[in-house]
């Protein structure tokens, strides 16, 4: 699959140039320190995996080292949009 | 009498979908396939169902490379996959079919001082468990493997490696199609070309499944669709600890005898081992991040190809037949899942083979029938529960992949 992928940043490049990062998912979300044992352990462990639809964390770790959101199709593999996270996660 | 042998006979029959099964098992691979086949051999009166959206071993099953081993790290995986090498060794008998088995070894290949400290560390374990596994010496290697590159000075010197005489290769296609004909034979229906589409409930309790053929209502519905298992546990609102990753392999064309073993290096991600056909058969470990996509790449074509020179040289200008592509159902601990879900009723999972199920094929069927026979978790799947992931019990099979080494 030779994938290219919209680095908001850097353009278009390959995708072995990207990390990525997980699926974005009601499973991958934590409010922080007040997280329960359960929350946690699905943080980690747990996925939707989902066939089709997923929108998730990709990090231009050859490039310009910056993390990003990419909708992608997990069965065509095919990447229909990338953009910076609203809100960055040091802010 | 010699013409019957000759004879074109079919594995298994065609069959109309009835409405109604005892146990329905969604994926026809080759452990929905030998839990079908070890329920119809212990309980002759149960109906049986197994339907696939494709043709039988349309998945990982037919895909894999078929190595089979018991040198695991982990008392669980170790006991678990050297009781499945046992199956295999008398599993041609069993089926009647004649399953190419052949015990020609396991070396994995150690290039750093650290490696050879976990190889000796697993053939600790392993000699432990009564399992033949022993740390062997550069000289020892080129003894088993004389076209082994063992010169000095190379970015990954061979400094020993953990040697696995019982372990083999067997004809992957045959396994899938034996288990089938034996589930077959003892009654059990096989219906390729039927997918599932969605589960059907009343409360808590699974009542069969909607399919491409129709509705059919079933006693018990057990998943069985490894790389698939995320799409089947959206249908009864569960959540599984899977990613799904694409495993790649590919041969060469066929040279002459080279090595009659199987080789690993977890340092350079790569295997190698040799058909009875002269094909060399090389893979590797998964590629870096999840997708459902069956597309091969010549990243990774590159990649192996370069890892198995750097083993055997003589690799160095041999032509590529084909390069395929299978998804495997990835855990974080690299072992399976079997068993109910709590909260679900009539529900079995059988998953989390990732890139090592098609050695443990013989044993999950075999365990998987006996927890849905007696209602008792047999001793050697009961570490395998998918609540193990709430209480903080995981297994930590780093010995189950090659993948394992890049996560
Ligand atoms: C390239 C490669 C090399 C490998 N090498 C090895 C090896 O050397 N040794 C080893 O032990 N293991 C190896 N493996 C892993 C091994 O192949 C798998 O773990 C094993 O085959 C899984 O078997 P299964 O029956 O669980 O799943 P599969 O064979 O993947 O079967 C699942 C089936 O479910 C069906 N399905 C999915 N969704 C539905 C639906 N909704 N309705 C109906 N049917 C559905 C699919 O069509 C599929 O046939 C390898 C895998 C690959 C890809």
């Amino acid at each position: 699959m030779a994938l290219l992928i919209e680095c908001p940043n850097c353009g278009s490049r390959d995708v072995h140039e990207f990390r990525h990062g997980g699926e974005i998912s009601d499973l991958s979300e934590r409010k922080g320190i007040s997280d329960s044992d359960l929350e946690l352990t699905k943080y980690f462990y747990f996925a939707r995996n989902n066939a089709g639809d997923s929108k998730e964390w990709w990090y231009h770790s050859f490039g310009c080292r910056q993390w990003f959101v990419a909708y992608r199709n997990t069965v065509s593999d095919q990447i229909r949009e990338t953009e910076w996270p609203e809100k960055r996660l040091d802010s | 009498m010699v013409s019957q042998l000759f004879s074109r006979q079919r594995f298994w029959r065609k069959q109309e979908l009835s409405s109604y099964y005892d146990i329905v098992i969604i994926g026809g691979g080759v452990h929905g396939l030998s839990t079908a086949y070890y329920l119809a051999k212990f309980d002759k009166d149960l109906k049986v169902a197994v339907m696939d959206k494709s043709y039988l071993g349309a998945g990982a099953s037919g895909r894999n490379t078929a190595i089979i081993r018991a040198n695991y790290l982990t008392p669980e995986g170790i006991a678990f996959m050297n009781a499945s090498l046992k199956l295999y060794e008398q599993l041609s008998g069993e089926l009647g079919l004649n399953l190419l088995f052949s015990q020609i070894g396991r070396l994995d290949i150690g290039h750093t001082e650290s490696t050879l400290f976990w190889l000796r560390q697993r053939s600790e374990y392993n000699q432990l468990m009564g399992v033949e596994s022993n740390l062997i010496t550069p000289d020892e290697v080129k003894a088993i493997v004389p076209e082994i590159d063992l010169r000095e000075g190379k970015p990954f010197p061979i400094m020993g490696a953990l040697h696995h005489p019982p372990a083999g290769v067997a004809r992957h296609d045959a396994v899938v199609w034996g288990y089938a004909r034996g589930a077959d034979r003892n009654g059990v229906e096989l219906h390729p070309f039927t997918e599932v589409i969605g589960i059907t409930k009343e409360g808590r309790r699974v009542t069969g499944v909607d399919t491409s053929k129709g509705r059919v209502k079933a006693g018990l519905v057990v998943s069985a669709t490894a790389g698939w298992t995320s799409t089947i546990a959206r249908m009864i609102d569960i959540d599984v600890p899977i990613l799904t990753y694409p495993l790649q392999a590919f041969v060469t064309e066929p040279l002459k005898p080279m090595i009659d073993t199987t080789i690993s290096s977890g340092e350079l991600h790569t295997y190698i081992y040799q058909t009875e056909r002269g094909e060399l058969v090389i893979g590797g470990g998964v590629d870096h991040y999840p997708t459902y996509s069956h597309k091969s790449t010549l990243h990774m074509l590159e990649e192996l190809a370069t890892n198995a020179i750097r083993l055997l040289p003589q690799l160095r200008g041999a032509k590529v037949l084909r390069q395929w592509t299978g998804i495997c159902d990835m855990t974080p601990d690299y072992a399976p899942i079997i068993g109910p879900v709590d909260g679900v009723d009539n529900f079995m999972l059988n998953c989390g083979w990732g890139t090592w199920g098609f050695k443990a094929a013989p044993i999950s069927g075999k365990t998987t029938a006996e927890l849905i026979l007696t209602g008792k978790v047999p001793e050697l799947i009961e570490p395998f529960d998918l609540n193990r992931f709430y209480e903080g019990r995981l297994i930590n099979e780093r010995a189950a992949a090659i993948a394992a080494a890049i996560h």
